[in-house]
């Protein structure tokens, strides 16, 4: 019985200590996401298509991202937007033109 | 007053008096879980932001602050014990919002305990017409607009939105591409000009005649754009005009405070096209590039690209559409809301707001409210 809980104790440190060193090799802190958008929303805007660009979350509801606007679906404009900056995942989601919504 | 106010106002009552007793029950036990207590505030929170999204299911009979079995402040969601599908409603509920614990509670309908008024003509919130000439005092979440914004075939107009203070007199608040984007003598032979009528409705709303429609303010012009980052302009009321408490359809008194927007926080407007409609905030901090006309149907004056703007989820359009420019963003409580931003721009999947607090600081202006 002792030998047995000796090895659970032993596995419960082995794991606890994986867990650890996966802390450990993380990479360092990111940057602020609002302040990496700010270093970056010109070179985005200048890709031909894109109408906008803010800081969201994933679909996952809690993971920030940067999201690209799209005026429309182009594969060489997803080519063009980066899949990530600074750490941050950037997504394109097409909107359309962003218009004034005054009528007619 | 309509069956809905009195029902909302029953059950208002009802879940007062619930949560009074399990105040008065606790306070006992401790500290009083009264409404100044941190964790009871943390679940009014919580609360203002979930309720009307949760309520839009019929089986969701209503919310309240409560305890959990640790007498610990949680949200009591009241679900129709007789609804068919209670339980998927309940599955699909969350056992936790934002760090704040999600009771469920199954229960019969609520019913008013009291007799039946007179009841008048009439609607309620949902047959009120946000085009139609109001009787004066106006108030805002209307079609409106500047009086001359008729060329190249087209009439166009907006929302008079909201009202601000500045100094000791009162302004209609609504965009610069609403009141005053008329830059080019071009189809119509003439410029927005401060003085201009602001009228209610809009052109759009009266066959394009003005004579139909009634002057409820003066154009103050801002010229906000091309080179600040709003669209914002201000009409100085008519005096007798528009309410001074700045209520606005549907959604009533304000309050004077603002507030910053956060992603996923609830969010309703009142506008010309689309009435009241509610959503949530989506995203922050954007850089958004929109273009101008010059006029009305006219050619492109500029284009604009705005910083630091705020991204609200508007599939279909459903929740900001066009006629609805000038509209007030507010937080989605149903008393006294705090103004978040003014709507001006969007597409098909998203609608965007000024920040509010830019705005007021443009046009040194505060919010009209309580």
């Amino acid at each position: 019985m002792a030998t047995r809980l000796f090895l659970v104790l032993i596995l419960m440190l082995a794991i606890g200590c994986r867990d650890n060193m996966a802390q450990n090799s993380s990479p360092s802190p990111k940057r602020d996401i609002n302040a990496v958008l700010a270093d970056h929303d010109k070179q985005l805007m200048a890709i031909p298509n894109v109408v906008g660009v803010y800081v969201g979350l994933l679909e996952d509801g809690k993971t920030p991202c940067l999201k690209v606007m799209l005026a429309r679906k182009s594969a060489d404009t997803e080519s063009a937007v980066p899949r990530s900056l600074e750490g941050y995942p950037v997504v394109t989601e097409v909107t359309g033109e962003i218009r004034p919504l005054g009528t007619p | 007053m309509s069956s809905i106010d009195r029902f909302i106002r029953t059950l208002a009552k009802t879940f007062a008096g619930i949560a009074s007793g399990v105040f008065s029950i606790t306070a006992f036990a401790g500290a009083p879980l009264d409404n100044s207590h941190a964790a009871v505030r943390a679940v009014m929170a919580v609360q203002g932001e979930v309720t009307a999204d949760w309520m839009q299911q019929p089986e969701v009979l209503g919310t309240a602050v409560g305890v959990d079995a640790n007498e610990t402040p949680a949200l009591l969601i009241y679900v129709d014990r007789d609804a068919t599908n209670a339980g998927e409603v309940i599955r699909n509920l969350p056992r936790e919002f934002r760090g704040i614990g999600v009771r469920i509670h199954l229960t019969d309908k609520f019913r008013a305990f009291q007799g039946n008024g007179g009841g008048h003509g009439g609607g309620g919130g949902g047959g009120v017409s946000h085009t139609a000439i109001q009787t004066p005092p106006i108030q805002l979440g209307t079609s409106g607009g500047w009086s001359k914004d008729l060329a190249n075939g087209y009439c166009c107009g907006g929302t008079l939105g909201s009202l601000v203070q500045i100094g000791s007199s009162q302004y209609i608040l609504s965009n610069y591409h609403v009141f005053e984007s008329d830059i080019v003598p071009g189809g119509n032979n003439t410029v927005a000009t401060t003085g201009d009528p602001i009228i209610q409705p809009g052109l759009i709303d009266v066959n394009c005649n003005a004579n139909n429609a009634q002057t409820v303010a003066t154009l103050v012009k801002k010229s906000s754009l091309p080179n600040s980052n709003v669209d914002c302009s201000i009409g100085k009321v008519v005096s007798g005009k528009v309410r001074t408490d700045g209520a606005i359809l549907e959604i009533g008194t304000i309050s004077h405070l603002t507030m910053g927007a956060s992603i996923n926080q609830g969010v309703k407007k009142s506008g010309r096209t689309t009435g009241l409609t509610r959503s949530s905030i989506s995203g922050l901090n954007a850089t958004i590039r929109v273009t101008y006309d010059n006029e009305c149907a006219g050619g492109t004056a500029f284009t604009k690209t705005f910083t630091g703007q705020i991204v609200i989820a508007n599939r279909g359009s459903k929740f900001l559409n066009s006629g609805d420019s000038g509209s007030l963003m507010v937080e989605d409580v149903a008393t006294n809301p705090r103004a978040v931003g003014l709507l001006f721009a969007g597409s098909s999947t998203d609608a965007i707001a000024n920040p509010i607090n830019q705005v007021l600081s443009f046009l040194g202006a505060t919010m009209v409210g309580n």
